[in-house]
């Protein structure tokens, strides 16, 4: 039994949508309800600013795997862990 | 208005003269259990470096290894956000007309209560354990005659002085409306 590795980048695609909508709310309770202005606005763009990074860093490594490959499930478990 | 807040509703000539939030070292406390999440991977990794050697060259573990540790890392910092949004969109206002109680308490659940600084009636400060003791902050108990009868301030830095600074208003503000009444008498 394969598992197309797909499957997995498509879960990470949830989460990472899932993550949006949660900062969304935060950041509009803070910048809404939150005073004063200069104390929201900046840790909301710390907050933008370490949600690239951390995406962008993310998406250096994930460019670089083969989505496309499928991974055998019933493989020796030698093999599905990498250890020697 | 000090600090530069936004006082909604605001009375005319009124201002604010207390604008308090929970100690820093609440926030501390919240954020710090973050900070340790995230280096938790790290240490994982210098303690175990042959074992992430092999998941670097596994073809499900590689992958595996790096949204795993992306959406740890996302969600991590989603969390440090909303415990600094929860510390700092609670916020207890004290001004020369009424005390204001803002609380948020999850996303979208946000209570705010107010009441005339004449209808309190008793201040109570409340401090305990050992950090609250040696960095001086703790609740403030305030009794109210209105609807919600009890406001409580918690974890506001000098929680004694704001309490007396309360009372004294309190008993200012009903000195100053007995004799607003009883000029209204006298001209009638």
């Amino acid at each position: 039994m394969s598992l197309p590795l797909t499957l997995l980048y498509v879960v990470y695609l949830v989460l990472v949508g899932v993550f949006i909508l949660y900062s969304f709310f935060n950041l509009y309770h803070l910048l809404r309800f939150g005073s004063p202005l200069i104390v929201t606005l900046g840790v909301s763009l710390l907050y933008l600013l370490g949600a690239v990074t951390l995406l962008s860093t993310s998406w250096a490594f994930i460019s670089g795997i083969d989505w496309s490959s499928t991974i055998d499930l019933l493989a020796p478990p030698a093999t599905f862990t990498g250890l020697n | 208005m000090p600090h530069g807040f936004y006082l909604p509703h605001a009375l005319p000539n009124e201002k604010i003269i207390l604008l308090l939030r929970r100690h820093w070292l609440v926030l501390f406390g919240r954020e710090l259990v973050w900070v340790v999440a995230a280096l938790l991977p790290i240490a994982l990794a210098w303690l175990l470096p042959g074992d992430l050697q092999g998941l670097a060259e596994n073809p499900l573990g590689y992958p595996l290894a790096v949204v795993g540790g992306s959406a740890y890392y996302l969600f991590l910092w989603l969390f440090a956000l909303n415990a600094f949004v929860d510390y700092y969109l609670d916020v207890w206002i004290v001004t020369n007309e009424r005390i204001l109680n803002i609380e948020q308490h999850q996303l979208f659940s946000r209570i705010a209560a107010e009441q005339r600084l004449s209808r309190i009636q008793d201040v109570t400060a409340e401090t305990r354990g050992v950090f609250a003791t040696f960095l001086h902050f703790g609740d403030v108990h305030v009794q109210t005659a209105g609807e919600q009868t009890r406001f409580v301030f918690r974890q506001i830095p000098d929680s004694t002085a704001v309490a007396r600074k309360i009372a004294s208003l309190a008993e200012f503000r009903r000195r100053f409306e007995d004799i607003r009444e009883e000029l209204h008498r006298a001209q009638l």
